[in-house]
């Protein structure tokens, strides 16, 4: 530790504990292995699909829609399809949803002091169900699903808030009780909505709370990538004060850290783009959970580090799980599924080879 | 020998001038939802997306084995032998399925090269939000430079719900492959079908309509959890035309409901019909097994009036044409008086052997796969 301190200042390095196993330099290496491996996954994930392209045309069309060349309007009209209007924005989407739901997590675990949150405790996922339950079944009173979505989704996160705070604080035991009173206030109000909604509605409903990137097109990535990475970049500048946070509020004010203040801001960026990206896709369970996690055994309690790993680990490992939902069978697959089955092993082998607690 | 070139040239120029027609050939119609969609022939691969009857209707026209790729005509449920599509077009069971609604693979049913995609959009339980169906189309029409989509609708996309949408879907496939005559014939037949159901409930008053309840057994009662019976209200699956049968649901409502031994009691409905079952119920079950003793106080139990649809609902795609039967089954066990003179098991193999050519063997195979085979067990 007094090493660790030796050539920095005090509060860059409070994350750095007895048993770190990389250095800085280490840290930046892996956040660099991690960015290589987004690029790889996705470089991968726009070749694969039902529809046989070689990876040469897949890479000519990327090329020729981005540079507008003239090659694009020649080019078999079905592959620039496929390629351009249904695979690529899908991929984009998939990284952008992992991203926000990793950093979103890694963000409220630190807040929080707590390995157990995920992105949805302060009640994101029920209120954004509930918003499109309320948008599917009332569709003639809302604009969009979406929009619906996202307003109760965030709605939710400010009555936790709001209920939660006393005297000019939130104790934090108060806000995640508070997120899980609402959670399953607005959880037992979807079931209401689907208990009186109709077949078609009904069938919506359960379809929505499945999540995924059926309908994935560039509208939607145009709209959740500049929240997400805004928010991603805002909250990443916070990582040290995110650092000062999660060793408790007294210490936090000792350090000179308002922790009203950046708790605010760190949770309002975090549900900003948890809802965005909810709103767009539904709930996809596991990515805010395991990622910040895995993040955390490999490169420790930093959240200079441990923000940005997670994010982009949470992009490859959604696009992953996406690629396999559309490619495993003739038909789609439920992409929570996936991230399920694949992430609960891969957390056991590390809680079984690294088990150490970071949060002690 | 400059001869000899002039011979080929007129020959290929004769070849060409006869093959171009059917080579060249494009027709245009507009689909049900209002799309112009421009065909090329020869149609020769097809996908048919959503749940419902297109496949039934083009093995009806004689053209099921252009399907070759279907999104829910074959079985997925456990428990279902096969599908009555997957019963008239072998074949189909081996195609590529591609996923009911946001399943759907839309790049797998682009890799399959079809000629045409035809989307069959179900709007069964009174609903209006068809969100899916809309953003399916949407990605379906990316495709339209390389092959048309054709979106048909149920007839529980009218309202109310309507077999005419059924027909104009016979109508627009029949015009599509060049079958417009034996369309007429499918559909003169159902009309014919239904209109012997309109004429036997006509004049119905209403205080002469029995309490029907629909519903489907989820589970034997000690598996149930309370939960006996899924109950589907007017406008819903084998509840879409109430104006033709002329029952009266004994429930009320307006959405699915479960409901508990102790509800179906009070309800107390005149006839029971079942619908789709996976677990093979049959209606005696319901007045024998033990299981159902809490309920086997039902006015509908005790005089013997439990009916089934058998496998016709709840998943659409799982039936065919067969909308005028399941009427008759339903016209029948509420009104018996005004059709004693009509065997529906016997109407039904007419059905099957008229509308899809099946033989006396595969009407009564299909029959047992469809769980109707009651009919002729108990005369009906």
């Amino acid at each position: 530790m007094a090493g660790c301190l030796k050539d920095s200042s005090l509060l860059e390095d409070l994350a750095c504990e007895e048993g770190d196993e990389f250095s800085i330099h280490g840290k930046l290496m892996i956040l660099i292995a991690l960015f290589a491996l987004l690029v790889l996954t996705s470089s991968a994930a726009v070749v694969f699909g039902a529809y046989k392209i070689s990876i040469a045309d897949v890479y000519s069309i990327i090329l020729s829609n981005l540079l507008h060349l003239s090659e694009a309007q020649n080019m078999d009209s079905l592959k620039d399809i496929i390629v351009w209007d249904l695979r690529l924005p899908r991929v984009l989407l998939a990284i952008t949803v992992g991203f926000a739901l990793a950093a979103a997590g890694a963000t409220f675990q630190g807040c929080f002091r707590n390995p157990l949150v995920e992105p949805y405790i302060l009640g994101i996922s029920s209120g954004a169900a509930f918003g499109a339950a309320m948008g599917i079944v009332f569709h003639q009173f809302f604009f969009s699903i979406q929009l619906s979505a996202f307003l109760f989704g965030s709605l939710a996160v400010i009555l936790a808030y709001g209920i939660a705070r006393v005297n000019k604080e939130t104790p934090t035991i108060t806000l995640i009780l508070a997120g899980v009173i609402l959670g399953s206030l607005f959880s037992a109000a979807v079931s209401i909505l689907k208990y009186i909604s109709n077949d078609s509605a009904l069938r919506e409903i359960v379809f929505w709370l499945m999540g995924g990137f059926y309908f994935a097109s560039w509208s939607d990535v145009a709209l959740v990538t500049p929240v997400v990475m805004l928010s991603f970049l805002a909250m990443w500048s916070l990582g040290w004060k995110l650092n000062v946070l999660s060793m408790g509020d007294d210490e936090a004010r000792g350090l000179g850290v308002n922790p009203e203040k950046y708790k605010l801001i760190l949770i309002g960026l975090a549900t900003l783009m948890t809802s965005i990206a909810v709103s767009t896709v539904g709930i996809i369970a596991w990515v805010g959970l395991m990622m910040p996690h895995a993040t955390r055994m490999i490169l420790g309690p930093d959240h200079r580090f441990v923000i940005p790993a997670s994010a982009m680990l949470g992009g490859s490992y959604l696009l992953i799980c996406d690629t396999m939902a559309r490619t495993l069978t003739s038909s789609e697959i439920p992409v929570g599924i996936i991230t399920s089955l694949l992430g609960a092993p891969y957390l056991i082998y590390l809680l079984r080879t690294r088990g150490k607690s970071v949060f002690e | 020998m400059r001869k000899a070139i002039l011979v080929l040239l007129a020959l290929a120029s004769i070849l060409c001038l006869g093959s171009m027609p059917a080579m060249c050939t494009e027709k245009t119609i507009t689909d049900m939802e209002g799309r112009t969609v421009t065909v090329s022939e020869p149609i020769e691969r097809v996908v048919t997306a959503g749940e419902t009857k297109v496949p039934c209707i083009m093995a009806a026209l004689g053209v099921g084995d252009m399907i070759v790729g279907t999104g829910g005509a074959t079985p997925k449920t456990s428990g279902i032998i096969t599908t009555t599509p997957g019963f008239l077009i072998p074949a189909i069971n081996n195609v590529t399925n591609l996923g009911r609604t946001y399943e759907f693979n839309v790049e797998g049913a682009a890799a399959l090269k079809p000629n045409l995609i035809i989307f069959e959009a179900d709007c069964a339980g009174q609903g209006d939000s068809i969100n899916n169906n809309r953003q399916l189309i949407e990605k379906l029409e990316l495709f339209n430079k390389s092959f048309p989509l054709a979106v048909l609708k149920n007839g529980a996309c009218a309202n109310p719900p309507s077999p005419d949408n059924i027909y104009r879907e016979i109508e627009i496939l029949g015009w599509l492959f060049d079958k417009q005559a034996k369309a007429k014939e499918i559909v003169d037949f159902l009309k014919e079908e239904v209109e012997l159901v309109k004429q036997r409930t006509d004049g119905i008053k209403e205080e002469e309509k029995p309490k029907v309840l629909f519903g489907n057994l989820q589970a034997w009662s000690s598996t149930s959890k309370g939960s006996l019976m899924l109950i589907t209200p007017d406008y819903d699956c084998a509840t879409l035309y109430p104006g033709i049968t002329k029952i009266k649901n004994a429930y009320p409502g307006q959405t699915r409901v479960s409901m508990s031994a102790e509800q179906l009691l009070n309800l107390d409905p005149d006839v029971i019909i079942l619908l789709y079952n996976k677990q093979e119920w049959k209606a005696e079950d319901i007045r024998n097994e033990t299981e159902y003793k809490a309920i086997q106080e039902m006015k509908a139990i005790k005089n013997k009036r439990v009916y089934s649809t058998g496998q016709l609902e709840l998943y659409r795609s799982e039936a065919g044409l067969e909308f005028p039967i399941e009427m008759l089954i339903e016209a029948k066990a509420a009104y018996p008086d005004r059709f004693k003179d009509i065997n529906v098991g016997e109407q039904l193999a007419k059905h099957y052997k008229a509308l899809y050519g099946l033989t006396d063997e595969q009407a009564k195979d299909l029959k047992k796969c469809m769980l109707l085979d009651w009919m002729d067990e108990e005369g009906f």
